[in-house]
């Protein structure tokens, strides 16, 4: 398997290690997400391979190859409004606390804005932990860790809550064997003992009678 | 006697509630709990109440149905009417079948809308859960 492979499922497991249930990480694009899935700690992580460039060199037709690999790294929360709804709900609260209660109102946007600065800087403290400057694999398979910035889109509504995407690249160096494409393991060939039947011998041929 | 407008106002609140009201029940910025009819002194009902709406996924043209809580109602059932960037607390029913009501907030991010020639606005809603 070649090495971005390699490093694409060690950064899964260590994102998937360190979640504590604070996230959840998917090492692929999903077509869609339904914005429910992300609400409070269901917040996603999503990484996958997203280009990879080889610069060209004389290294021989079996490389090795330098491959700069840019890894996406998107995030996607959903939150609701929070109130005290028990005294707003609640038939002996005071008009007075009831006021009270909506005016500490804190909406979907504020609370998605705060639960996405908290995930970005997760992310980025797992990712460039110095722990992880190979991403887990033997010294040496991995140079040039880097994210280069975060970009955060605009809070949408989806339905009854709001949600925040943002996203990161991660580029990382690492080296490539060029050994040729294995194909595809074919069926094997059986050989087989002929059985005829009636013959104790299992030979064919022409049976001459000289009597 | 009323004109042709009022009456197709009042005819708006009272054939939509006969055929589509649901309960609801409003807290305003005041403190104070909105849940008769200004106008009958009925239980207040939304004259429309949807849940979901269909949206078509671009890259596909697929029809995808969306969670989306929209209530409208006749201005005559209210008693204050919500206006834009006012925190209002709403309760509304479960389901159409299921009378359990349950809570909302008026969504900041989409102000009431109008609706004034039949007298109606339409309220978008926002999850809420209780704060900590």
């Amino acid at each position: 398997m070649m090495n971005f492979r390699l490093i694409h499922d060690s950064i899964i497991n260590i994102l998937g290690l360190a979640e504590a249930g604070r996230f959840q990480t998917i090492g692929f694009q999903r077509q869609t997400k339904a914005v429910e899935e992300a609400v409070d700690n269901s917040r996603m992580v999503t990484v996958f391979y997203s280009a990879g460039n080889f610069p060209k060199t004389s290294a021989g037709l079996t490389g090795p190859v330098q491959h700069d690999i840019t890894f996406r790294v998107e995030l996607l929360v959903a939150k609701p409004a929070t109130a005290d709804i028990a005294t707003i709900n609640n038939p002996a609260s005071t008009p007075a606390q009831k006021l009270a209660a909506l005016a500490a109102l804190q909406e979907a946007a504020q609370r998605a804005d705060g639960s996405m600065d908290e995930l970005i800087e997760i992310v980025y403290q797992i990712l460039m932990d110095a722990r992880n400057v190979d991403m887990g694999l033997p010294v040496g398979t991995v140079a040039s860790r880097w994210i280069p910035s975060f970009q955060k889109d605009e809070p949408r509504p989806k339905g009854d809550l709001v949600q925040l995407t943002a996203a990161a690249t991660l580029t990382l160096r690492t080296a490539e064997q060029i050994a040729g494409d294995p194909g595809v393991e074919g069926a094997n060939i059986i050989n087989n003992t002929l059985d005829i039947p009636g013959n104790t011998e299992n030979i064919t041929g022409v049976l001459i009678d000289n009597a | 006697m009323s004109n042709l407008r009022v009456r197709a106002a009042q005819d708006a609140k009272t054939l939509n509630i006969k055929d589509w009201g649901l309960l609801a029940e409003l807290v305003g910025p005041d403190g104070i709990v909105y849940n008769t009819d200004a106008e009958t002194g009925e239980p207040l009902r939304t004259t429309q109440q949807l849940y979901d709406r269909t949206r078509i996924i671009p890259e596909t043209g697929e029809d995808l149905i969306v969670s989306e809580t929209i209530s409208c109602f006749s201005r005559l059932s209210l008693e204050r009417i919500p206006q834009a960037g006012e925190n209002w607390a709403i309760r509304i029913q479960e389901s159409p079948t299921n009378e359990t009501l349950v809570d909302y907030v008026l969504s900041p991010t989409r102000a009431p809308e109008g609706g004034k020639s039949l007298e109606q606005i339409r309220l978008y809603l926002q999850k809420v859960e209780q704060s900590p």
